[in-house]
């Protein structure tokens, strides 16, 4: 592969260093905070809640601007950052909504409700596998490319809708952690934040953040791994 | 205090599992394009032996489809 | 965003893409949409069939729903606006994919003209269709789930609606008549992103009906309002990009 030494030094370090913060953050959660009083243990499932949905937040941030970006300057390396975003981020995403549903369980007595909250999440969920649809369903490169900037953007008012309905919507019964509520009544689940908490939760958001910058990094070189190997194989059967 | 470990540990187990598939499909497709590459190294190396006359063409496609580093 | 002109346009046949010199930009608006609106006169296959489905979708809410009648001032919002989406949604999926079968999306193309008043004339003749849907709803809901609909506000409040979803599933569609299966992608693309118009259209509208406080349904409107400046925007500049080439 054709990668600078250095870059290729950098990706290694930041693979050792999500690892590393990975290890400390698991640390951080098991033994570091102790249980919640009001919830137990399950409470501890929280912190990678937070912790996914910062990461898949940060990528969804990422392929909009990956968007923009490549509708202003064409160049194909900011619809491999948007693609290599968006699938990651729908993992992130569901580990969300999936460790959400399980909190939720013992905490609200449900498995799902149709909260504002939940709903709005569930929808941009949708909203980036249908990006994924559109990709598939165009054959025209170019055109799949531009299509799929467009829709990022587009897709990007639900992300904005999730983090403004929480603040809008007095309803909601999902604990508000980041910035201020409209209410503090009828959220079930909310606790009072020790400093342990609040750092645990910190440091596990940023844990979050670094391995899905890390990921991200990898998919990127696999994006351009895979066309290499496109190229070759059209040569091969060109001169075949 | 509740006892609600069965569902933190159910969480835990989820969470890792979707992570661990992630990485593990990336893994999965690096490795699938090492072997593929392999493949396409051998097959333009018999290429190169079978058309002597080509060979300078072959050779410098692997140069020019270099990749831009990032 | 104005486009000079060297020729004051006087006859009553504009048709943009036959002239030379570029037409006024609100011109290219009204004559698109008013090509829409006499060739639905003429063929009356889109108006007709969505008008047709909503009512359908109508009698079988009121079938499936048998309320009693706090319940029904609590759903008509909810059954309001799910029949709108959808009827839109098949309304928009056929006036795009029949531009472009025809071909004369490729004329328009080529016709010297602002590209996005293409897409607000477009624009105008679906959210001019998908309006007529919302207004034969009004009387269907009166009648069949007995509670008055014939509000102002929740009128200002279907104009609001309609326009959001318009404009976006303008944008939507022309993206994916390009695509496979399209009319199976349409729905899919165009729903997550519609939903904040619908979700804040359903609050306000139901707000209205219940007779809440003017506070309860006033924030939702002017939300509505905010969202659909923000995609009439997004479409002025997006559009440029999903039709060039």
């Amino acid at each position: 592969m054709q990668y600078s030494e250095s870059r290729t030094r950098n990706l290694r370090w930041l693979t050792y260093a999500s690892i590393g913060l990975f290890i400390i953050s698991f640390w951080m959660i098991f033994a570091y905070v102790g249980p919640e009083r009001t919830q137990g243990e399950v409470q501890r499932i929280f912190y990678t809640h937070l912790g996914a949905f910062f990461a898949s937040f940060v990528l969804f941030v990422v392929a909009l601007i990956a968007g923009i970006q490549y509708l202003r300057t064409r160049h194909e390396k900011w619809d491999d950052l948007g693609l290599s975003a968006i699938e990651l981020g729908l993992i992130f995403s569901l580990i969300n909504i999936v460790t959400g549903a399980i909190w939720a369980r013992p905490i609200w007595n449900t498995w799902w409700t149709w909260d504002p909250r939940l709903t709005t999440v569930a929808i941009m969920w949708l909203a980036y596998a249908a990006y994924l649809m559109l990709r598939a369903g165009i054959e025209d490169p170019n055109r799949r490319r531009r299509f799929a900037a467009v829709y990022s953007i587009l897709a990007f008012s639900s992300v904005f809708l999730t983090i403004v309905i929480i603040r809008v919507r007095p309803d909601t019964i999902h604990p508000v952690v980041a910035g201020p509520t409209s209410t503090s009544e009828g959220i079930e689940g909310d606790f009072a934040m020790s400093d342990r908490i609040t750092t645990t939760l910190l440091f596990t958001i940023f844990t979050y953040v670094v391995i899905s910058i890390t990921l991200l990094w990898y998919r990127i070189r696999l994006e351009n791994r895979t066309k290499l190997i496109q190229a070759r194989k059209m040569k091969l059967l060109l001169n075949a | 205090m509740p006892d609600t470990l069965d569902y933190m540990i159910l969480g835990y187990i989820v969470a890792f599992t979707l992570l661990g598939l992630l990485i593990g499909s990336i893994v999965w497709r690096y490795r699938s394009c090492a072997k593929t590459e392999a493949l396409l190294d051998q097959l333009e190396a018999s290429e190169q032996t079978s058309a002597a006359s080509t060979t300078s063409s072959t050779a410098s496609s692997t140069a020019t489809n270099a990749v831009p580093s990032r | 965003m104005s486009v000079t002109t060297t020729t004051p346009e006087t006859t009553s046949t504009t048709q943009p893409k036959k002239r030379r010199l570029r037409t006024p930009y609100f011109q290219v608006v009204a004559s698109l949409a008013w090509k829409d609106l006499r060739a639905e006169a003429r063929g009356r296959e889109m108006v007709n069939a969505m008008l047709l489905f909503s009512i359908m979708a109508v009698l079988i809410f009121s079938f499936a729903l048998e309320l009693d009648r706090q319940a029904q001032e609590a759903t008509v919002g909810g059954v309001l606006w799910v029949t709108i989406a959808f009827a839109g949604t098949l309304g928009l999926g056929r006036s795009l994919a029949a531009e472009k079968d025809k071909g004369s999306l490729d004329a328009l193309l080529l016709a010297p003209v602002e590209r996005s008043a293409l897409f607000y004339g477009k624009m105008i003749g679906n959210f001019l269709f998908t309006l007529a849907v919302g207004f034969l709803l009004v009387f269907l809901l009166t009648v069949l789930f007995n509670v008055n609909l014939f509000r102002p506000v929740l009128w200002l409040i279907i104009v609001l609606g309609c326009l959001g979803f318009a404009t976006t599933g303008t944008l939507v569609a022309s993206m994916s008549v390009h695509a496979r299966a399209r009319e199976m992608l349409l729905p899919i693309l165009l729903l997550p992103v519609i939903l904040p118009v619908i979700i804040s259209a359903t609050r306000a509208s139901t707000a209205l009906i219940t007779e809440l406080k003017t506070e309860d349904w006033l924030p939702w409107i002017q939300l509505l309002g905010v969202v659909d400046f923000v995609f009439l925007l997004a479409g002025f500049f997006l559009f440029d990009f999903i039709v060039e080439e």
